[in-house]
Formats: C-alpha cells, sequence, structure tokens
C-alpha cells in the first residue's frame, strides 16, 4: 500500500506537509521522530480519524495500535468482547494464541492485565479487524524495558506469520532501528529521510537524521558527556 | 514513559463513612415517610378543629395548629410524600430534557450542533431560582410552573455533563480503535458510550434530587409554587412564617424537615461521587526520624545513606536496606524499572517521601552532616532537586527569574535586587539564551529543554553539594535530552557537588554517570562502574536488562530478550531473592535464601548466589 | 488572554443580553390567555381591560411590539406597573442598590472566611493525615451546603433577633441590620467554597514545583500563600464568581424573610400580584446581571491566569 500526497492541517498550522511512503506487504516501515514532528498525526490520518488531503491507496483496512494500553482499552468489556468487536466470538481463541496469551485471560477486565498483556490484547483487536495496514503508535513507550522487547519480538513474529504491512512509530530510534525494514525520519511535518533500517543508521544522509543518531544514548563508547 | 506511575482504575466501592452512613439513614427514612406519611396521619392532617386554631406547641399538638385548627406535626409528617415527588418529578424531567439536549450536538449537523452548545452554555450559569421564576410568571402560580421551573433549571446542567462526558468518550482511543473495526454508529453508542457515561449521570440525578426538593421549597415558600388546598414542607413554611414572632416552634417543623432532606440527600450524594472519583494521589514529606550512626563515616563521601528503608502502612517496604554513597564531582546512576523503589530512594534523601510512609536509615549523611541535625536554610541551599516534569515542577504563576531568587531571598537574606542579578546569572550559567529576559517570562513561555535548564539553575542558586535528579529527561526528545544530560554532567564537574541521577533508562544512565546502582524490588541487587556495564554486568537481572534494550548495533535477526513475569508489588516481596521467580539461573536456595550484596572484583558488588 | 478571546466574549456577552430582552419581551406572550384578564381579575369591566391593553400596545402586531419593547428598554423605559402606576425603571433604581449591596457583602464574606479554611483544612489533612479533622470537615461543610438559605434567615431571625434580641428582625436601616441577611446568604456558600479551596490546595499541593520548593526548604507560610494559593485561586475564583449570580438569586428568599427593600421582594410581589410589567423588568434586570458577573468573572480570570484561554466554565 502507499500513501500519497498526505497533509494535515490544524487551522493555519501544517502537521504533515505532503508526505509519499510506501508500506509493501510483510514489511514494517518504522518512522521514528521527535514530539511536533507530525509522526502521531500521519498516523491518526491513516487510520481516518483526523481530517486530511491525499490518499492512502492499496490498503483494505487500517488497524491501530495505540500508546496508552490503559485508554485504549474499553474498561467495562471483556477481553474477549473487546477482541469479538472486530473478529466474531468464534475467532477469540486463535487471536489470543496469536499475541501469546493464554485463552484463561478471555473472561478478564483490561484491569487485571499488565501494561504489556493489555498491549497484546489491543494487537489481537486490531488484528481481529483483518487489516492491511497495522499501525503502531508508540505501542511501547509506556511499557518497562524488560516488557518492551517480548513485545517488538511479537510484532516481527506477526508480520512473517501474517505478511503483515505496518506503520511502526516511535520516538525510540534504536527500536525503530531493530523492529523496522524501513525507516523513515519525519521533522516539521516532512518526511526528510527514508532507506533500508541498515543503510539509514549506517549512513545517514540527512542532517537532522544524524542528529538524531548522535544523540541516542549508547552503552558502548560511552563518554561521559563531558564536552 | 514508564515513570508516570498511573494507578490502574480500581474496581469502585463506596466507603461507609459516618457522613455517608448518616446521609443513606436520612434518605431511607424520608422514603418510608413518603409512603407510610399519609396511611397513617392523613386523618389528622385534615382533621379541622375550630376550638384550637392558630395554638403553639402543647402537648397534644406539639408543633402547634394551623388557621384552621390542623395539627402541624401530622401535616408535615404527611407533606413529605408530597415534597418528594413534586422533587423527584423536576428532576426527571430536567434529567430528560438535559439528556436529550446533550446529545443533540452529536447528532445534529455542526450549525444546529453549535447553536444547542451555545444555549447550553448560556443557560449553565443562570441561577435555577431565576429561570424557575420565569416559567411561574408563564404557567402561573402553582406547583406545575414550580415543577416545569425547576426542571428548566436542572435541564442545563444535565446537557452539560452528557455532552462533556459523551465527547471524552467519544474522543477516547478504545472508541476510535472501535470505528476503525467498522463496529456500527449505534453499536458504539450502547456499547462502549453509554456504559461509561451512565454512571456518571445517575450520580448526578441522585444529588439533583436534593436540589430540587430545595428549589421547590423555595419556591412553595415564596407562595409561588404549591397552592392550598396542597400543601408541601415549603407551603407549611410559608403560613408559619409570618406567625414565627409568636410561635416560633410553628415554623420549626417544616423547616427542619426541609433542612433534613437536604442535608440527607447531599451527604448520600457526596458519598456516591466520592466513590466514582477516581482521586490521585498527593504528597507531603514526613519528619525524617532521626537514624543512629553505625560504622564508620566515609570521609569522601558527599552522600552516605546506608540502610534506608521507606514503608508504607500495612506492611509495603519499596526501599528495603538501601546503602549507597556519592563523592564529589562523581555522578552515581541509581537504575530500575518502575515498581523497583528507586523514585521513592530519591524523595527519602530529598526528605520528601509522601505520607504516610515513613523512613528508617542507620545513617543518610550530607556533607558530613546528619540531615535530620541540619536545619532548612542548610538543606535547602546544600540540596538540588530535578524531576521528570519541568512544567509541573515551576509554579505557573510566578516568572521564572522571581522562582529562582526566592531561595536566596528566604535562606540567605539576600535583598531582592541582588537576588534577581543572581538568578539571572545563573540562568545565563545553565546556558539559557537570552537570560535577561528569560527571568522575567512565565514557564509555559519557555520549551521543555529551556524549563528544565531553568531548574537546574534553581537548584545552583544554594551552593548545592548534592544534585539529585528524577528522571529529568524522560520527558524530553532524545536531542534536548543530551542537552540536559551535558548541563548536568558540566554542572557537577563544576560546582564539585556529587549528582545522583534516577532512570529507568539503562543506556541513558551508563552514557551519563561514573557509577551505577541497579534496583530490584526495592533492593540494590547490583553496583557497577557505568563502562562496565556493556561487557562486565554481573547480575542476572542487570545483564537481562541490558540485553532486552535494543541499541543502534542490535543483531537484528535474532529475536531481542526479554524477561518473563513481573516485578513483584512492595507488599509482595518474598525472604529470598525478588527476582528468583523471573531468573533462568535460580536455584533452590535462591527463593528461600536472600542473597547478600558483595564485592564482586575491585570495584563492583552483586547480590546473587549465582555469581559470587 | 489573547486580544480575539477578548472580542470573542464580548460578542458572546452581547448576544446573550440580545436573547435575554426577547426572552423576557415573550414572556408576557408566553402566558396562557389573556394577561391583562388574568392582571386585573375576572370581575374587572371589559372596557378597563381593553383600555389597558391599548395603552401596553398589547393590540398591536407582535413585529411592532417587539420594536417598541427594545427601543423603550434601551432608553430606559421598562413600562409602568399595573398595580401602583409607578415606572418600573424607577422602582428597579431604588431597588438595585440594596440587592447588589447585599449580595457583593455575602459573596466578600463567603470568600474571606472560606478561602483559609479550605487552606488550613487541606493543609491539616493532606494525603489522608488526620482523618478525623478531615471527617469533621467534610461533615460540617457537607451539611452547611445543604441547608438552603432560606432556612438559615430563619434560623438567625428565631435565635438572633426573636430569642436574643440582638440584631432587628427585619428592615433595612442601618449597618447593623445587614448582619443577619448577609450571614444568611453567606453561609452556604461559605461552605462551597471552603471543600473547593481545600480541594483545590489538595490537587496543588501534590504537584511538583511544590515537592521542590519543599526540598527548598520553604518556610511553610511563603510555600502555602505565595507558591499554592494563586495556583488555586483561578478554580476558587471561578466558583466564586459563578456564586455571586446564584447569591443574587438566592437574595430573592433573604429579602422576603428580612422584608428587605430589594429588587428580591419586588419579584415576589409582583409575581404574586400578576404586576407582570414589574416582574418582566425585574428578570429582565437579575438576568442582565447575572451576564455582567460572568463576563466580569472571564476577564477577571483571563488577567489572573497567564496561561488561560478563556475559560467555558462549568
Amino acid at each position: 500500500m502507499i500513501i500519497r500526497n498526505l497533509s494535515v492541517r490544524f487551522g493555519a498550522f501544517t502537521a504533515v506537509d505532503d508526505v509519499t511512503l510506501e508500506i509493501p506487504d510483510g514489511t514494517i516501515v518504522g518512522l521514528v521522530g521527535e514530539s511536533g514532528s507530525g509522526k502521531s498525526s500521519l498516523a491518526r490520518a491513516v487510520c481516518g480519524l483526523v481530517p486530511h488531503t491525499g490518499a492512502v491507496e492499496g490498503a483494505r483496512r487500517v488497524q491501530m495500535v495505540f500508546q496508552d494500553p490503559y485508554a485504549s482499552l474499553n474498561p467495562r468489556m471483556t477481553v474477549a468482547q473487546t477482541i469479538a468487536e472486530g473478529a466474531g466470538r468464534k475467532e477469540v481463541e486463535r487471536l489470543l494464541g496469536l499475541v501469546q496469551l493464554p485463552v484463561e485471560f478471555a473472561g478478564r477486565y483490561p484491569r487485571e492485565l499488565s501494561g504489556g498483556q493489555r498491549q497484546r490484547v489491543a494487537i489481537a483487536r486490531a488484528l481481529g479487524g483483518d487489516p492491511g495496514l497495522l499501525v503502531a503508535d508508540e505501542i511501547t513507550s509506556s511499557l518497562d524495558v524488560s516488557v518492551q522487547g517480548a513485545v517488538l519480538n511479537l510484532v516481527r513474529g506477526l508480520r512473517d506469520e501474517l505478511g503483515l504491512a505496518m506503520l511502526f512509530i516511535s520516538h525510540n530510534l534504536a527500536v525503530v532501528r531493530y523492529v523496522a525494514d524501513v525507516v523513515a525520519v519525519m521533522h516539521r511535518g516532512r518526511l526528510v529521510e527514508v532507506g533500508p533500517a541498515e543503510q539509514v543508521v549506517g549512513e545517514p544522509a540527512h542532517d537532522y537524521t544524524r542528529t538524531l543518531l548522535a544523540a541516542v544514548p549508547r552503552l558502548k563508547g560511552r563518554t561521559g558527556l563531558r564536552e | 514513559m514508564t515513570q508516570s506511575g498511573r494507578p490502574g482504575p480500581r474496581v469502585k466501592s463506596v466507603r461507609w463513612s459516618a457522613p455517608a452512613v448518616a446521609g443513606a439513614v436520612i434518605v431511607g427514612l424520608m422514603a418510608v415517610l413518603a409512603v407510610v406519611g399519609p396511611m397513617v396521619w392523613g386523618a389528622a392532617a385534615d382533621r379541622i378543629d375550630a376550638a384550637a386554631i392558630l395554638q403553639g406547641a402543647s402537648s397534644e399538638h406539639p408543633l402547634g395548629t394551623d388557621n384552621l385548627g390542623r395539627d402541624l406535626l401530622a401535616r408535615v409528617l404527611v407533606a413529605g410524600r408530597y415534597s418528594l415527588l413534586l422533587a423527584l418529578a423536576a428532576t426527571l424531567i430536567g434529567a430528560f430534557a438535559g439528556v436529550v439536549l446533550g446529545t443533540l450536538p452529536s447528532v445534529l449537523p455542526a450549525r444546529g450542533a453549535r447553536l444547542v452548545t451555545g444555549t447550553v452554555n448560556a443557560l449553565v450559569a443562570f441561577p435555577g431560582l431565576l429561570l424557575a421564576m420565569f416559567t411561574a410568571v408563564v404557567a402561573g402560580l402553582g406547583a406545575r410552573g414550580a415543577v416545569l421551573g425547576i426542571g428548566a433549571a436542572i435541564a442545563p446542567g444535565f446537557a452539560r455533563l452528557t455532552q462533556t462526558l459523551a465527547a471524552t468518550v467519544a474522543g477516547s482511543d478504545y472508541v476510535a480503535a472501535a470505528r476503525m473495526l467498522g463496529v456500527p454508529r449505534r453499536r458504539i453508542l450502547t456499547r462502549h458510550v453509554l456504559p461509561n457515561i451512565a454512571e456518571p449521570l445517575i450520580l448526578n440525578l441522585a444529588q439533583s434530587l436534593g436540589g430540587a426538593l430545595l428549589g421547590l421549597a423555595g419556591m412553595s415558600f415564596l407562595g409561588l409554587g404549591v397552592q392550598p388546598p396542597d400543601f408541601d414542607w415549603g407551603r407549611l413554611l410559608f403560613d408559619g412564617f409570618p406567625r414565627i414572632y409568636v410561635t416560633p416552634e410553628v415554623a420549626l417543623g417544616p423547616a427542619a424537615a426541609i433542612a433534613l432532606a437536604g442535608i440527607g440527600f447531599n451527604l448520600l450524594g457526596d458519598a456516591l461521587a466520592r466513590a466514582a472519583a477516581r482521586t490521585p494521589a498527593v504528597r507531603r514529606p514526613p519528619a525524617a526520624p532521626p537514624g543512629e550512626a553505625a560504622g564508620e563515616p566515609d570521609a569522601g563521601a558527599v552522600l552516605e545513606v546506608e540502610d534506608l528503608t521507606v514503608t508504607f502502612p500495612g506492611g509495603a517496604t519499596p526501599v528495603r536496606g538501601l546503602s549507597l554513597s556519592v563523592a564529589p564531582g562523581e555522578i552515581v546512576g541509581l537504575v530500575g524499572e518502575s515498581g523497583s523503589g528507586k523514585s521513592l530512594t530519591a524523595a527519602a534523601i530529598g526528605g520528601l517521601v509522601p505520607y504516610p510512609g515513613t523512613v528508617g536509615y542507620a545513617r543518610l549523611r550530607l556533607a558530613g552532616q546528619d540531615v535530620a541535625t541540619m536545619t532548612g536554610k542548610e538543606l535547602g541551599t546544600a540540596l538540588a532537586m530535578v524531576f521528570q516534569d519541568p512544567l509541573a515542577a515551576l509554579n505557573p504563576a510566578l516568572k521564572v527569574g522571581g522562582q529562582l531568587a526566592e531561595v536566596a531571598v528566604v535562606h540567605e537574606g539576600t535583598g531582592r535586587a541582588e537576588a534577581r542579578r543572581r538568578a539571572v546569572a545563573r540562568l545565563g550559567q545553565v546556558h539559557l539564551p537570552d537570560p535577561e529576559a528569560r527571568s522575567r517570562q512565565h514557564p509555559h513561555e519557555l520549551s521543555g529543554g529551556m524549563r528544565q535548564r531553568a531548574v537546574i539553575a534553581m537548584g545552583l542558586m544554594g551552593t548545592p553539594r548534592l544534585i539529585v535528579a528524577d528522571e529529568p529527561t524522560t520527558a524530553l526528545d532524545v536531542t534536548v535530552q543530551r542537552q540536559i544530560l551535558r548541563l548536568l554532567r558540566e554542572v557537577v564537574d563544576g560546582s564539585g557537588a556529587a549528582g545522583l541521577f534516577i532512570s529507568h533508562d539503562i543506556a541513558v544512565v551508563g552514557e551519563l554517570c561514573d557509577r551505577v546502582v541497579v534496583m530490584y524490588a526495592g533492593r540494590v541487587v547490583e553496583e557497577l562502574p557505568a563502562d562496565r556495564l556493556a561487557e562486565g554486568a554481573a547480575h542476572p537481572y542487570t545483564r537481562a536488562l541490558i540485553a532486552s534494550l535494543p541499541d543502534l548495533d542490535t543483531d537484528r535477526s535474532r529475536p531481542l530478550a526479554g524477561i518473563p513475569g513481573v516485578q513483584p508489588a512492595p507488599a509482595q516481596v518474598g525472604p529470598g531473592c525478588a527476582f528468583a521467580p523471573r531468573c533462568a539461573l535460580a536455584s533452590e536456595r535462591c527463593s528461600a535464601e536472600r542473597p547478600e550484596l558483595v564485592a564482586h572484583g575491585p570495584a563492583q558488588r552483586v547480590a546473587c548466589w549465582e555469581v559470587s | 488572554m489573547r486580544a480575539r478571546a477578548w472580542v470573542r466574549r464580548l460578542v458572546r456577552f452581547v448576544v446573550s443580553l440580545a436573547v435575554l430582552v426577547v426572552a423576557s419581551f415573550a414572556m408576557i406572550h408566553l402566558i396562557p390567555g389573556d394577561p391583562v384578564r388574568a392582571s386585573l381579575g375576572p370581575a374587572a369591566p371589559i372596557e378597563l381591560v381593553q383600555a389597558r391593553t391599548a395603552a401596553l400596545g398589547l393590540d398591536r402586531p407582535l413585529p411592532e411590539q417587539l420594536v417598541t419593547y427594545v427601543t423603550h428598554v434601551l432608553s430606559g423605559d421598562f413600562g409602568t406597573s399595573f398595580l401602583t402606576g409607578e415606572p418600573v425603571g424607577e422602582v428597579i433604581l431604588t431597588r438595585l442598590p440594596n440587592t447588589l449591596t447585599l449580595a457583593l457583602l455575602a459573596t466578600a464574606a463567603a470568600l474571606l472566611v472560606a478561602v483559609p479554611l479550605g487552606m488550613w483544612a487541606a493543609v491539616r489533612t493532606e494525603n489522608g493525615r488526620r482523618r478525623g479533622t478531615e471527617l469533621a470537615f467534610s461533615a460540617t461543610t457537607g451539611t452547611a451546603v445543604a441547608v438552603p438559605e432560606f432556612l438559615y434567615a430563619i434560623a438567625l431571625v428565631a435565635a438572633f433577633a426573636i430569642g436574643l434580641g440582638w440584631f432587628p428582625p427585619a428592615g433595612r436601616a442601618g449597618p447593623i441590620t445587614y448582619v443577619l441577611p448577609v450571614a444568611a446568604l453567606a453561609a452556604g456558600p461559605a461552605a462551597m467554597i471552603a471543600r473547593i479551596s481545600r480541594v483545590e490546595t489538595l490537587r496543588e499541593l501534590g504537584k511538583d514545583y511544590v515537592r521542590l520548593a519543599r526540598a527548598k526548604r520553604l518556610p511553610g507560610a511563603r510555600l502555602h500563600l505565595r507558591h499554592v494559593l494563586p495556583n488555586t485561586l483561578t478554580a476558587t475564583l471561578t466558583v466564586g464568581g459563578l456564586l455571586l449570580t446564584s447569591l443574587i438569586a438566592g437574595g430573592v428568599l433573604v429579602e422576603y424573610v428580612f422584608a428587605w427593600p430589594g429588587l428580591g421582594m419586588k419579584i415576589v410581589e409582583s409575581i404574586t400580584q400578576k404586576d407582570y410589567p414589574v416582574a418582566q423588568g425585574v428578570i429582565l434586570v437579575y438576568g442582565a446581571i447575572v451576564l455582567v458577573v460572568n463576563l466580569a468573572v472571564d476577564l477577571v480570570l483571563g488577567a489572573l491566569d497567564p496561561t488561560s484561554e478563556i475559560r467555558e466554565r462549568t
């Protein structure tokens, strides 16, 4: 599928400025940028949640997984009810299996789950909508690191297993690099660089990408941050 | 990020405090009175006695009689039903009209929606009594006019509430998800919106009932409501009021009934509302109990903590026997996931543990002095703190420069002009562009990074010996994060203060700090030089934490490591190693016996049976 | 507050005012049947009814009546009383000051007592400490809020005017006559403001800037007065402003109890006696006061709070 010439304007402010981005099936495209870069507006526009100009072509249905797993599940519906909304009752067991949750979770309410488990339920709900494109907006940034790894593995597994096309949005370049096949860097509403993950990280072409890369904290080659 | 510490939605329950019980009992009695009152006292209330007109209190007529000699106590008891029924009618009319008005904007085209919203907003500001009088003029004196009027007065509030609630739910992520799944509009309304707004609406109904009762009583008391031969409490008060100079008790009965009903409904409504509201926790520092000196003081350290424990009532102990020390010019990183106790450790060191937590320690010394013996001035100038959200850490009502200057004015008696000069100098020191102009701005006029610089500058107003930074960059973008980290390093190097840096992000800690202290379930599990983190970490938890962190060199062809299970809650930590249930190396000994933190090589300490 | 927001707010005020004038005009015409007949009673001769109808212009076409009404109102002519023949405008002018003084004094009294009380309670009971104090505070204020102003008025009259004889029971003559009406009017709102002040203070006490101020070891008084108080005032004053309007309305009942020569007393009389021109004029003035107070509250808040747009108040 392809996002073509997409723009989002809020009054006089242009949050997303003429973005064109291709997301082939079986590919995770990582979208990285800082706050205010327009990456979340782009995600919401692709999902049809905010008014925009331009087109999203080739995707049968778009589903989204949100940042905050506390707010994205209806507190008054069980896991099974939540998942069944898009997929139907019969599919609940299969979908729980896909996101590696035990079947016993079907009868539980969101408040009885941990953050990572909720995010799995949200992913299962989105998969139940049989998405041609799955948009994941900062889905691990409210999770602990030790839980994040498992969710990222799940995301990659689903791509391989289901041949999903996915737009994976994060402020964390290391996370995007690990999970995505293609990395797109967004800055002030525009895409400044798009390329294979290793290439964007290894040989950044745009100044902003380099700034971003230099700012990523890393364990190896630590400097103590003295000038 | 992970540090917001937001409690999950809890199962609600009414806390049966004394006022709640009192409210429930009064409302219950009112209901019983409404049912049985007219049956029991109906005849007595209507019995005309020409021999006993306009009497005061007597044993036969405890509240006196009216101008036809009817017993007033009986009339008060009988009037309960009518008063409550009228209130109920007014409330239902108001609620129905309000819910319809409140849902209209989501159905109507934009123009009409704005018109309805505007009308509701204008009406909400109008006192109910004025609306009620308007309808009283139009509909004429009597119960009908009053009920319609009070109903009309209740409606705008309900409309506003419905509108806000529906808008909140309609804007939620779970409704967005349902829309994307193609769930029909109708079903979104019945499954998602209505269940989540019904409860507050019903609560408001209960509260409005009390208001309607008082409003109707007021109208009747003015002679604008219920007219003879009908009577409610307000009408009885209207009749009794002129006699207050001679026989005050005749006004007492109906007045007490109205007051009691109002109080009952209000107390109950309050208790229900409180049960529904999820009140956020608030913080306050307790007085730290003085510790007994133990062991030999470390002459070189600025901060010495030994055997620090934070306990909450009910046995939860989020920080257990923690010891650490920080040397001048050194930054020690305290790292752990949410629930590890790292932020409470920082709070305990700053004397900011929220009530009812209690802090105990064998030693807590700052610059060689027991913090318990330090004066506010000494602590206030020697200790600098930086928090996660720099906007919340600055007072929104005060200008940046004034907030900085305050420290010098309060603790050092510096003159205002001199303190302001120093504030501007410190803002310059943290590389805030145009410090003079910035100092005259309010915090909301600064960017996130600038605010955090201002907070750091505030810490530099005194002569800081220790800078405690609790997730200072978590809310910031990576590029800004790097600038702030650089600034912290520069400030520590420049002032010779000790730095204690708390973070969930082991990469940030590894990059900035000299030494790293890893916490798990309230205890230190490993302590090591930061440059050994990447290769030399020994504790299985530290190693797993590092392994699960993707960085720019992580092998993309292999699955990322994770740690199964969850960190135990502070109240659920067992006798053994708290990490044992999630640890691949754990043996039987690990779950039975807790390993002490022991030396592991020259500069490292580890608490693990399998390593040492 | 930005200029555009000011303008928008002013436009809203003017529109509301226009709607109010039309509503007060419509009031008379919404009365079922013939208002003049209703006012004069069934026994009045038909000639009188017709003469009065003509004098009021009620026999003219509606649009013409509206135009006449609006022009008259704009020039300060609110018509004449059915009963006394007095110009309504004059009645309003002599009585309005008495009503406003009462409401303003009560608002001031409520704020002065309640804001410090609420803050004190918040500091004492912060984070669930001193459950006893909290319980006593919430029970007392919860009870005080629930008692309507006319019951306070009656109780005060019974106790201090009739029982103890310290104050006159009714009428307006000198400062001492203000004490009981102001107290009756202020009691409930004071309890309400105290509760809000406590909640707002607790909210502020939980914020990081307070933690930071505590880490700096600022003295308690300075922390509470200079840091916390200004941040609680926005919410407290918003409610205080709304309370002023409800105080003006509640004043109707209090005026009635104390036979206070204000607008409230007049409106009750006029409605009971079906003196429609007076009722119409007084309700219009009451409505206009509410609009002006709301506007003033918004403007003051906009000026006070550096971060606020004009807020939609709840």
